[in-house]
């Protein structure tokens, strides 16, 4: 428990240095090309099916414009078909702009460190040709692959300044060409999360008409096409391409990492839910009840699994001062359900919208000493069946056992044996 | 496949818990999280209580609520019949334990059972949440045998690492064959009063499946569905064997 505590602490810290621009920490050490030379990177032990095969997430598959992915109740693949062709992938970033749990990863969508000057912020797609782009302007490979915590994250850092989406009216005829349907759902996301923490309308993401006057490239280029490399960035990119090549030889399966015990961080979670709360508080508003999942408790018994599976660490049971608190923090919460899907008294209900940003404290109860082994356990309000009193759920059940099985195995006894 | 079960006759049983010795040293158990152990009850009040007791493995169910619980599906049936845990996929989120109508998987992070704290004396390197001075030399993480991680249940193997090296085709592993028996569990290769016997119940010549049929074999809390691989012998008569006075060994 004492360990537990630490970690919450952890985690707590590290929502408010999470930055818009924090560059490497998308793509982590685990992550893995899903085929030799593809563009999507996989990191099957933060995949929610992965690390529990009956979670049904396939919000990668809906999202792929090519649909390319395909899932088999894990980790998603890329189709068959790719393989011939490894650039099959177009690397629009769409699946991992969906994934919950950054599990995906495509290049490109870092947020820059040094964001440009201008009183708007531009942003361009890479298959626009450098040039057209106006100065300052920021190039991701696809406006499809942004979401709306990306939109947030950029508008927090770049103080409040309006962000103009440049559309260059080719998205129809792109492969990638149905991003437009996720562009338009994540700015109008972003859009109401703005609008709820009280910023102007002048300020929100636009969409604006920017016709190119040449033609567009081919495809969405590689990103060393697009960025030429810092000295230290290309170092960096040798060592890294050098590991990833050995690594690619592996299966997304084989690189199931060693324990699924850790929490992961979500972050793009956290990268929108703390952008969100410092623009609120800069309008002086609460944070939008639109951002924040709302968990609710039944009838628990305390036993503590549903925090224990909480893959992002949203929901912690923590022991403090001889209680055991159930304590829910919706700014880490990606809503998978997963806590829902395991409480043996399904006793938790989440609603997508209309919690509080602050840490919340569902439940409390009185940790006591088991009267047989010692061990602590909480004492819950809604007591479960087989509770003797007084014992932990592992004395009560033993006891309850003990007492079932002798009269079962004995049948009826005929006789007092002591009397003669 | 064989299909691995076992009869415990608690006509034979004394309750002097050697087996739970037995499976702490050769599991690196430590007392009070015994992959077994064996339960007491006393009834009735003095001057003429009653004391029953009987022996408590993993019951190797052929259906087990634990496996079909666990979110990651980290507890798995093998081909052979035996319920294990994959320590590497295990989470430590304890719905196994709840589901288990006998109460037999163990976590043990927790507070120490017994003062001193022997894993404190001696402590694990790495994930491993001990380091016992003796040691069995098998560690086997995917099948859960050997010393236990921390963060993860755990529970009786049959001991797994001894019975899968096994000759394929051997209807019993009997302590009393010179040639299987280092394949044999380490509590039935214990039992002083040879109460245990350990066989596969797929194969209807093998010793166990017969002392079933002949002495009536009774499974515990049959009515869950669990379908344990554990048969318990009551002995004959009225009166089952699980109270020493009752045995038709003392009758004799």
């Amino acid at each position: 428990m004492a360990r537990l505590l630490q970690a919450s602490d952890a985690m707590n810290a590290s929502i408010a240095p999470i930055t818009a621009t924090d560059p490497a920490a998308d793509v982590r050490d685990s992550h893995r090309a899903m085929l030799p030379g593809a563009r999507v990177l996989l990191d099957a032990g933060t995949c929610l099916p992965q690390r529990f095969p009956a979670n049904p997430c396939t919000l990668c598959v809906g999202a792929c414009p090519l649909a390319l992915l395909e899932t088999d109740g894990r980790a998603p693949r890329l189709r068959e078909q790719a393989s011939t062709a490894a650039d099959t992938c177009i690397g629009c970033g769409q699946c991992a702009a969906a994934c919950p749990t950054g599990a995906l990863h495509v290049d490109g969508f870092a947020l820059p460190v040094d964001l440009p000057e201008e009183p708007e912020i531009l942003i361009d797609c890479w298959r626009v040709p450098a040039a057209e782009s106006p100065a300052g302007t920021l190039r991701v490979p696809c406006l499809g692959g942004l979401s709306s915590g990306w939109l947030l994250s950029l508008f927090d850092a770049a103080g409040e300044r309006p962000i103009r989406l440049l559309d260059r009216g080719q998205c129809a005829e792109c492969p990638a060409g149905e991003g437009n349907r996720n562009l338009l759902a994540a700015i109008t996301e972003a859009r109401l999360l703005m609008f709820g923490c009280g910023v102007d309308i002048g300020l929100i993401p636009m969409l604006v008409w920017r016709p190119c006057n040449t033609p567009l490239l081919p495809a969405i280029p590689e990103r060393s096409a697009e960025t030429p490399i810092a000295r230290r960035g290309f170092f960096r990119s040798l060592f890294g391409a050098g590991a990833r090549a050995v690594d690619e030889v592996k299966s997304p399966a084989d690189a199931t990492p060693v324990t699924l015990r850790t929490t992961m961080q979500p972050l793009q979670r956290l990268r929108l839910t703390s952008a969100l709360t410092r623009i609120a508080q800069r309008h002086g508003l609460p944070v939008p009840a639109r951002a924040m999942p709302r968990l609710s408790l039944g009838d628990c018994c305390a036993h503590g699994v549903c925090a224990r599976v909480c893959p992002t660490g949203a929901l912690q049971q923590v022991t403090s001062a001889g209680m055991v608190e159930l304590r829910f923090s919706a700014a880490r919460c990606i809503s998978c359900s997963q806590c829902l899907r395991v409480c043996p008294e399904r006793a938790l209900r989440l609603d997508a919208e209309g919690g509080s940003a602050a840490t919340e404290v569902l439940q409390r109860w009185r940790q006591n000493e088991c009267a047989t082994c010692g061990a602590d356990y909480p004492n819950p309000a809604v007591t479960p069946e087989l509770a003797v009193a007084g014992t932990c759920p592992a004395c009560s059940k033993a006891e309850q056992l003990t007492r079932g099985v002798a009269g079962f195995l004995r049948a009826p006894v005929v006789s007092d044996v002591s009397q003669p | 496949m064989a299909k691995w079960g076992m009869v415990i006759d608690l006509e034979k049983c004394t309750g002097c818990q050697a087996c739970s010795t037995a499976c702490q040293m050769e599991n690196n158990r430590l007392p009070g999280e015994n992959y077994q152990d064996v339960l007491f009850y006393k009834e009735g009040k003095q001057p003429n209580p009653t004391l029953s007791w009987f022996p408590r493995p993993c019951m190797h169910c052929e259906e087990p609520s634990c496996m079909h619980v666990c979110p990651t599906k980290a507890t798995f049936k093998t081909e052979d019949g035996v319920v294990l845990i994959d320590w590497n996929k295990c989470i430590g989120c304890k719905y196994c334990m709840i589901a288990c109508p006998y109460g037999v998987r163990f976590y043990t992070d927790e507070k120490p059972l017994h003062e001193p704290n022997i894993k404190a004396v001696f402590k694990g390197e790495g994930d491993l949440s001990w380091n016992p001075p003796y040691k069995g030399p098998q560690q086997d993480a995917t099948h859960g045998v050997g010393i236990q991680p921390n963060g993860v249940v755990s529970k009786c193997t049959f001991c797994y690492h001894k019975i899968s090296k096994a000759p394929k085709g051997t209807p019993d592993l009997d302590e009393s064959n010179p040639a299987l028996v280092e394949f044999v569990p380490a509590c039935v290769r214990t039992c002083a009063p040879k109460a245990r016997y350990f066989g596969d119940l797929d194969n209807p010549k093998s010793q166990v499946n017969q002392l079933i049929s002949a002495k009536k074999g009774v499974r515990l809390l049959d009515h869950t569905g669990n379908k344990p691989q554990v048969y318990y012998l009551t002995g004959s008569g009225a009166a089952g064997g699980a109270i020493p006075s009752n045995r038709s060994t003392n009758k004799a």
